[in-house]
């Protein structure tokens, strides 16, 4: 089939209509969830923009490494975890994209903890308890809701892998939750 | 408590579990498109070339640079005396830009790009940013609303426009645009391109507006001309929304490093017009934030946080925006290269961290 093709006057490569069209379905179809990953993970809202424009840029430069369907998003998740963790140490390059995200972001601001009932953030906080790995399958199956085989194509394991980790993480917040006063008294009172 | 008691608190406590979702953004969107696509380069502005470095030249003013070339230049203060270019609007109309974060060139080349639409009295100008060729954005605030507006070149058109059937039809001032709504009280205006250069741009309510709320703030909006729209924006940006965008321009452009945890808030505390006073201040808001993150990463001896505030900190010379300060005759440069030094090579003691910080923090 016949693509066709123009040059980018400021670098001289060729890009198809193909490519930019899938590169569009494939942001309008995981931004949001993207987005909601981000947001998960940084304290300022505004920092989740710095995180998905990043991402998506890392993704648009790759281009036909993109998987097809939903796979895009589980690859999207595993660029963004890796984005993630340079941003945590400080080493996140701001991009000169998505100011307008950002403000966008920041004028939502952090959600207002009066409005966020004490046992969700002690079971945030029994999350920040527990080894990256364990809590970052939780969370992928929890709050991303991926099934094990998802989430290992995230993490970079294997599903069996996967599957034991999520195993293993399950039972290790158990044990933090059961030891928990808090928690428990939280739940005692319903 | 059975398995799925716990399976459901963790998934109760999602943080996003009620939150509003935010559709795609265009702007982010049409940005990365105009990216270079299959190498890993630097990143690289879109929008300087050759006409921009000639345009800079004749108005003489400063502004940032390919990354990919070394040291960014921060654009230094605003000159009084700018020259014009034939294909720009009159220097007469470029006065209000004298004590103002500012950059005359950029101001001229949105006005003569952008839609040029104005609102009616009462929504302050926040936000005016360029981010490529024919590729813009700015906002306005009232009463806690804000409204967002984006302009593109005509090649994006094909992509954005919308079903004209799901669309109703609107003018804002000169302009013909068709409404649709995203859900949420969202609304989103996209206009047809503008004869002659083919530029269109979007207008996008927020979540919140009620569909009269906002087809009222369509219908008072008007267009002007480039020098009226120069003159509106320079007397008109908010002195919060001009320190956010000249951050912005200094740790994106101008390659400044953003510590962690930073505090974005506190530049709304830098309350000048005199762009030397802000990039000062703002500079030593970041230095003391690289100093607070050397403590904190040295406390905890963790070499994966050490490294990146050590760099910054020892790379403090190079920052761009404390180069243009020196040329300035500033010698904020030197106190802050020496702090550094004395700091991660020199053996500092706490007392002298904690007295460095009293004068940056």
């Amino acid at each position: 089939m016949a693509v066709t093709m123009w040059a980018r006057p400021d670098m001289g490569s060729d890009v198809s209509i193909e490519d930019e069209d899938r590169f569009r379905q494939v942001y309008e179809g995981s931004f949001e969830r993207l987005l909601a990953y981000a947001l998960r993970r940084v304290e300022q809202p505004a920092d989740a923009a710095d995180v998905v424009a990043e991402t998506f840029l890392i993704a648009w430069r790759r281009g036909r490494q993109i998987p097809d369907g939903d796979e895009a998003t589980l690859w999207l998740y595993g660029i963004a975890r890796r984005v993630l963790a340079n941003h945590h140490r400080g080493g996140v390059r701001r991009e000169r994209l998505g100011e307008r995200l950002r403000q966008r972001l920041r004028e939502a601001g952090p959600a207002d903890p009066a409005q966020v009932v004490s046992d969700q953030l002690t079971v945030r906080g029994l999350l920040n308890r527990l080894a990256e790995p364990d809590r970052e399958v939780l969370m992928l199956s929890f709050w991303e809701g991926l099934e094990p085989r998802e989430a290992a194509v995230v993490l970079g394991v294997s599903s069996t892998v996967a599957r034991a980790r999520l195993s293993r993480a399950r039972g290790r917040f158990r044990e933090l939750v059961d030891s928990s006063n808090s928690i428990m008294a939280v739940r005692e009172e319903k | 408590m059975t398995g799925n008691a716990y399976d459901q608190m963790l998934r109760d406590a999602d943080p996003q579990r009620t939150a509003v979702p935010v559709p795609p953004d265009e702007v982010l969107l049409a940005q990365i498109l105009a990216e270079p696509q299959g190498r890993h380069v630097p990143y690289r502005l879109a929008v300087i070339g050759v006409a921009a470095a000639v345009l800079v030249a004749a108005v003489g003013v400063v502004v940032a640079v390919n990354r990919t070339s070394g040291l960014a230049e921060i654009p230094a203060a605003p000159s009084p005396s700018v020259a014009s270019p034939s294909a720009a609007p009159s220097a007469s109309a470029l006065p209000a830009a004298a004590g103002s974060l500012l950059e005359p060139d950029q101001v001229r080349r949105a006005a003569k790009e952008g839609p040029r639409i104005v609102p009616a009295a009462g929504w302050k100008l926040i936000h005016v940013v360029l981010s490529g060729d024919r590729l813009g954005e700015m906002a306005w605030k009232k009463d806690g609303q804000v409204v967002d507006s984006s302009w593109y070149s005509t090649a994006r058109y094909k992509f954005q426009r919308p079903a004209q059937k799901d669309a109703v039809k609107v003018r804002v001032g000169s302009l013909t645009g068709w409404m649709i709504s995203e859900g949420s009280g969202r609304y989103v205006v996209t206009t047809e391109p503008r004869a002659g250069d083919g530029v269109w741009a979007t207008i996008d309510s927020g979540s919140g507006f009620g569909k009269a709320e906002f087809l009222s703030f369509l219908a008072k909006a008007r267009t002007v001309g480039v020098d009226a729209w120069i003159k509106l924006v320079a007397s008109g940006l908010t002195v919060e929304g001009a320190a956010d965008d000249r951050t912005y321009r200094i740790f994106i452009e101008g390659g400044l490093p953003q510590p962690p945890n930073w505090d974005h808030p506190a530049i709304a505390r830098i309350a000048t017009s005199d762009v030397r006073a802000f990039d000062t201040a703002l500079t030593k808001v970041v230095a003391c934030g690289w100093l607070t993150e050397w403590q904190r990463a040295t406390a905890k001896g963790d070499p994966r946080f050490i490294t990146p505030a050590r760099d910054a900190l020892l790379g403090s010379g190079s920052w761009p925006v404390l180069v243009n300060l020196e040329k300035q005759g500033s010698g904020l440069r030197k106190e802050i290269t020496g702090m550094a030094e004395h700091v991660v090579n020199g053996g500092a003691s706490e007392a002298e961290v904690e007295a460095y910080k009293k004068t940056l923090c």
